[in-house]
């Protein structure tokens, strides 16, 4: 049985949840207490990921750390339809560079919240600016693809896991004092990703 | 206090099935959504018990439900309908969501702070083809975002037509942009733009990126402007 080593209120935990809970794939949690326990800095867990960060992923011999490579290998290994993350090489490059951009969201508007809900020393004005710098690039993506008649992130006809990746922190950002209201085709894209049937939410995202 | 006329807050077509549009006219938050049967709501974005946002409620066809106490309030009038805590009583008719104008033209909800007499009119030639531009927020005010536009003469020549509008027109072509401008709040303008054309469309999203490029610019050039004054 694969076992996720979690914690509730993580957005980068809820990525693989998430993806797991639409392909029905079984999985046991063994839970982290991130905050305040600050357990994934244990010596225990450090063994498990020398980085010291959630989530991990262990199914079998394979211990992977890392949301967007989990959701890479979980999509590879249990999608028998191929469609979450599709074998062609230009859309695969094109969901890699948005599982980048994933990354690049947790270090803004993740950060963002870290400080406001969970006392991290991190410089406030940066991480809000650069969220809204990535939403805007975004948002302007999204319209176009809207357009031109493609609902996702790096796919038409059926999502893949560049949208499961860039969902928790995008829908978790007000708890990070970043409000979506100048990004209307985001919110039309958080619609459309809630309605994925199988679609799981967590605290926060509503 | 903005002058008392339509402004655009969206193009029509995004305010559709359950969606809740966010948006904001004059420092009010706005929560603008169609009903079952068509009609548009633009309302405070506010429960009028609790003050929750009414954005991440849910569309229940003909009423809105606060997600905070599940209050439900009713298309067009914005009156409360139902109050879960007292499930056989009607509530009260003065509880109720403040409730704007909104009509729609030319492809656009347009809403008002104080109703005007006439009807939105951009006097397009009706052999026109149209297509609606992608909304751009500036982070910049009203007047600020209007001189920008009126001063960006590049191959086309700026009309200042009200302290909302601008027409942009290529002499070469016959294209006519009009630029519409949403004073959302203190120190920010959403800019709606219509494109006209004497000429059928060959390739709208070429045209859609040219002209989303060329008003993504001077925004940046603005809002770079404007946080080195």
């Amino acid at each position: 049985m694969i076992r996720l080593h979690d914690f509730d209120l993580s957005g980068n935990c809820y990525k693989p949840r998430l993806l797991m809970a639409i392909l029905g794939v079984r999985y046991e949690i063994v839970p982290v207490d991130f905050y305040p326990g600050r357990a994934h800095r244990s010596p225990a867990f450090l063994r498990l990921n020398p980085l010291g960060q959630l989530p991990v992923l262990e199914d079998g011999d394979l211990v992977l750390r890392d949301a967007q490579a989990i959701l890479v290998y979980l999509a590879s290994r249990y999608d028998a339809g191929g469609k979450w993350y599709p074998r062609d090489p230009a859309t695969q490059g094109r969901i890699q560079q948005w599982l980048a951009f994933a990354d690049a969201i947790t270090a803004t508007a993740s950060a963002a919240r870290l400080h406001d809900t969970m006392a991290y020393d991190f410089d406030i004005t940066r991480c809000r600016a650069g969220a809204h710098a990535l939403f805007r690039v975004l948002d302007r993506h999204l319209w176009f693809a809207e357009e031109a008649g493609q609902p996702w992130i790096a796919t038409d006809d059926h999502p893949s896991i560049a949208d499961i990746a860039c969902f928790p922190y995008v829908m978790l950002s007000e708890e990070g004092g970043i409000s979506r209201e100048p990004y209307p085709a985001i919110r039309r894209w958080t619609d459309r990703v809630k309605a994925i049937p199988g679609f799981v939410p967590m605290p926060g995202v509503v | 206090m903005i002058a008392a006329r339509w402004y655009p807050v969206a193009r029509e077509r995004d305010v559709a099935g359950v969606h809740l549009f966010h948006t904001r006219l004059d420092g009010t938050e706005l929560v603008v959504w169609r009903d079952d049967a068509g009609l548009l709501n633009a309302w405070e974005n506010r429960c009028p018990h609790r003050s929750v946002r009414l954005t991440i409620g849910r569309h229940l066809g003909d009423r809105l439900k606060c997600r905070y106490h599940g209050w439900e309030f009713g298309t067009q009038g914005g009156r409360c309908v139902h109050v879960p805590a007292h499930p056989s009583d009607m509530p009260p008719a003065r509880i109720a969501v403040r409730v704007f104008p909104i009509v729609a033209a030319h492809g656009l909800a347009w809403v008002a702070t104080a109703p005007p007499a006439a009807p939105p009119d951009l006097a397009l030639a009706a052999d026109h083809a149209t297509l609606l531009l992608r909304a751009v927020r500036f982070e910049a005010d009203l007047a600020a975002t209007m001189e920008a536009l009126v001063g960006d003469d590049a191959g086309v020549r700026p009309t200042r037509i009200s302290d909302a509008h601008v027409l942009h027109e290529r002499p070469e072509t016959g294209d006519r942009v009009h630029w519409l401008l949403q004073p959302a709040d203190v120190g920010v303008t959403i800019v709606h733009g219509v494109l006209c054309s004497p000429h059928p469309l060959h390739d709208p999203m070429a045209m859609l990126r040219e002209f989303d490029e060329r008003l993504v610019s001077l925004r940046d050039a603005l809002e770079s402007r404007v946080a080195h004054a």
